[in-house]
């Protein structure tokens, strides 16, 4: 039997990174990964080793934490170039210099994705922290000087949703022509952040209705890059908007590899696979690890809400990170729907977000 | 009323339109796919990787001659990097713009 066919795994370099996004889903984002034990860079590589040569992955997402935060990118990217196994990143761009951009021209990855919030300084460093819009636009830039394929990003949040037209021109003044459109969706520490952040239905038709004319104008490729139950609203009108589902227990997976070792079933899912702690222990047998019932029975879960309808196999009820991370199970033990879905069903969730709100959650600096 | 209720009274509806299409399986029956905006599993975070045309099969079809259900992508459109998520006539998984002419492994879940 050969290896275990793989779509893609997540690496995440370190628990580290230089800014504090209010959306980030790493649950160490509080102590910045110090409760990680992520920083042995042998004990990396060892891992990822492991996983070439018991799996069989199409390509691999480096990210983090910030992945340019940790010296041990270059030996890693050395190690998968050997492999010859396509790498692509996730980084905020605001480590990467002219001379980092050089260094990195020549693993000729599949791209470096990069996100900006906002159209200016003051709206997006409200999400991610003062002080990095500037750095993020020269990383941009250098990357893009030395032939380096840039994706732009957007996480549409409550904030920043009636500005997504403004944000995406400013992505096409950079010279970035695809952008993903990482509707924002709470996990690890954003689940905390959940109803400063969390867009409405309304929200996502507007940030929608100008993307998708953005797109035609300019002719960008745009990518909603996390799944929009289809019970929400119609997507056909935002078209060349792409919308997918997710892809967990499918042949498009994307696990996720934890600083700490563990093994995920996507970046978001915080417990690790078959509870394994490291997958470098020699106990670990990978291709067991991959049809554990955390994999395999993953779709067969649905919420309640979501049971007889058409759409269920595919869309599962959204993100069922999310909605474990916000929501936790009802009281049969069962899933509950994407929390983007459920603020507008379930009056409980709704009055909970109400009374977490201390305010407008529109910022001055939006019209 | 509100806009939350505009969306519940939305979502309300078009979820017991589903369950009722489900149901009837009315689209099947009269030859109407009634899953027209049926996405593909997508990794959330990112974006798909470029395809790899050099790795295709001898003979497999190039990634911008996939067949999607939307004629509304210019075929001249640079093909990377990108997630095929056009809606397909089945829901099944499916590998993003590899061009894979043999069979795929079913899911796993």
């Amino acid at each position: 039997m050969g290896r275990p066919k793989v779509n893609s795994v997540a690496i995440e370099l370190t628990g580290h990174c230089n800014q504090k996004c209010s959306y980030c889903y790493n649950p160490w984002r509080e102590d910045d990964g110090a409760s990680l034990d992520g920083s042995d860079g042998e004990r990396l590589l060892a891992r990822v080793n492991k996983l070439i040569e018991q799996v069989d992955i199409d390509h691999v997402t480096l990210t983090g934490g910030e992945p340019f935060s940790k010296a041990d990118i270059w030996p890693l990217l050395d190690l998968l170039s050997e492999a010859q196994i396509p790498a692509q990143i996730i980084s905020n761009g605001g480590l990467i210099t002219e001379r980092i951009a050089k260094r990195l021209a020549p693993y000729a990855v599949g791209f470096v994705q990069v996100t900006l919030n906002g159209p200016n300084k003051a709206l997006h460093e409200e999400h991610v922290g003062e002080g990095h819009f500037e750095p993020t636009l020269r990383g941009v830039r250098a990357m893009l000087t030395h032939g380096i394929n840039v994706v732009g990003c957007v996480v549409v949040t409550g904030k920043n949703a009636p500005v997504l037209g403004e944000t995406l021109e400013l992505w096409h003044e950079l010279g970035v022509r695809q952008v993903a459109l990482s509707r924002f969706s709470p996990a690890g520490y954003a689940a905390a952040q959940v109803a400063e952040l969390l867009p409405t239905s309304d929200d996502l038709m507007c940030a929608f209705e100008q993307a998708a004319a953005v797109a035609r104008d300019r002719d960008m490729h745009l990518t909603c890059t996390m799944p929009v139950p289809p019970c929400m609203f119609d997507f056909e009108p935002y078209e060349p908007i792409e919308f997918g589902f997710c892809p967990i227990g499918t042949d498009m997976q994307e696990f996720a590899l934890g600083p700490d070792g563990t093994l995920r079933n996507c970046t978001l899912h915080g417990r690790a696979l078959g509870g394994v702690s490291d997958i470098a222990s020699p106990d670990v047998d990978l291709a067991a690890l991959l049809q554990h019932p955390d994999v395999t029975s993953y779709r067969r879960e649905v919420p309640a809400f979501c049971e007889g309808c058409l759409h269920v196999d595919s869309c599962g009820g959204g993100c069922g990170a999310a909605a474990d991370w916000v929501l936790g199970r009802d009281p049969d033990g069962k899933r509950l729907p994407d929390p983007v879905l459920w603020q507008h069903v379930d009056d409980t969730f709704d009055e909970r977000l109400r009374g977490q709100r201390d305010g407008p959650r529109r910022l001055a600096v939006l019209p | 009323m509100s806009d939350r209720d505009d969306a519940r009274e939305r979502i309300l509806a078009r979820r017991q339109r589903f369950i009722g299409l489900a149901l009837a399986g009315a689209g099947l029956a009269i030859g109407c796919d009634p899953r027209p905006t049926e996405p593909e599993p997508q990794v959330c975070l990112s974006i798909a990787p470029p395809p790899d045309e050099s790795s295709a099969p001898e003979g497999a079809p190039s990634a911008s001659a996939t067949p999607s259900a939307s004629a509304s992508t210019p075929p001249t459109k640079p093909p990377h990097p990108r997630v095929c998520l056009k809606p397909v006539p089945q829901p099944v998984p499916r590998p993003c713009l590899k061009p894979v002419p043999p069979p795929k492994p079913k899911s796993s879940g």
